[in-house]
């Protein structure tokens, strides 16, 4: 595979690894390939069908779709992209059967926003959030970064030079002045410290 | 604040994150289990949030996207 940059998913690396993983029957590399794109081709379904208990349905149809396709992805483009498509097309087939009941009542969008919501192929992670969703969006962000204000001067550090400043962990072990072993580290203490902080507001007890 | 004195981590305590990263093997992990779920889901997250892209949806956590994939493996697994 080609392929340098994988839109709404892992590493590129990462996931190559987890398409081998998941075409050789890994449940869990399934999951984990689908993970960072299953909230935006959801909430792409649920403006398809303006119905979101239909747009469940049909996410549950794509993902079982490609799941037995699995073995046939050559990884021409990334696998969010490729499920996707899968996705837009379960729409289509949806629509079409539910334009050929004759109890239908018409979807209340137009054809033509409809067509300009399903292309460019890959238009499902591109639209933009609702007022609600920005709301949450800002909450979320205040969360991580009082989480990041709390963390330890050394941690804080290695986790914002890896995710804002692209660098790999060879570049901030050299810039730290510490063993590659010591940012992996720290870089997951950060992440873990952020990481329970969002429970508690995901799942709040 | 000043920074403690922290023993470093195996690559297996630390794998999730590193594996965001790109920095580890698929091959590096030799157990998945609930903990490494939990873990890729809030990783993912955090950068899906610092990077401005669409997210979870609130109420939308671990556990709830736990039960949506208990349904599909029983899915495929009722063939």
């Amino acid at each position: 595979m080609t392929r340098t940059s994988s839109a709404k998913g892992h590493e590129p690396r990462a996931e190559e690894a987890l398409i081998a993983a998941a075409q050789g029957g890994d449940r869990a590399a399934f999951e984990a390939l689908v993970l960072p794109c299953q909230n935006a081709i959801l909430r792409w379904l649920t403006r398809l069908t303006q119905d979101r208990p239909a747009a469940e349905e049909l996410f549950q149809e794509s993902l079982f779709k490609a799941y037995i396709a699995l073995s046939g992805f050559r990884g021409e483009s990334s696998f969010a992209t490729w499920l996707s498509r899968i996705a837009r097309n379960t729409f289509l087939a949806w629509r079409k059967a539910l334009q050929q009941r004759p109890d239908t009542v018409p979807m209340s969008t137009g054809d033509e926003e409809l067509d300009a919501a399903l292309e460019p192929a890959d238009g499902w992670s591109h639209h933009p959030p609702t007022p609600e969703e920005q709301l949450w969006q800002q909450e979320l962000a205040g969360a991580i970064q009082k989480s990041l204000d709390a963390l330890p001067e050394s941690l804080r550090e290695a986790f914002e030079q890896r995710e804002q400043g692209g660098l790999s962990y060879a570049e901030i072990a050299q810039l730290q002045q510490v063993p590659v072993g010591t940012v992996r580290s720290r870089i997951h203490r950060a992440r873990e410290a952020i990481a329970q902080d969002l429970k508690h507001l995901m799942e709040p007890a | 604040m000043n920074s403690p004195k922290l023993v470093n981590l195996s690559i297996q305590q630390s794998w999730a994150s590193a594996f965001v990263d790109g920095e580890v093997d698929l091959s590096e992990q030799t157990g998945w289990n609930e903990t490494v779920h939990e873990q890729l889901y809030y990783y993912t997250m955090t950068r899906q949030v610092l990077r401005g892209e669409m997210l979870r949806e609130r109420g939308a956590g671990f556990h709830t996207e736990r039960t949506t994939w208990v349904t599909f493996w029983a899915r495929v697994d009722a063939g």
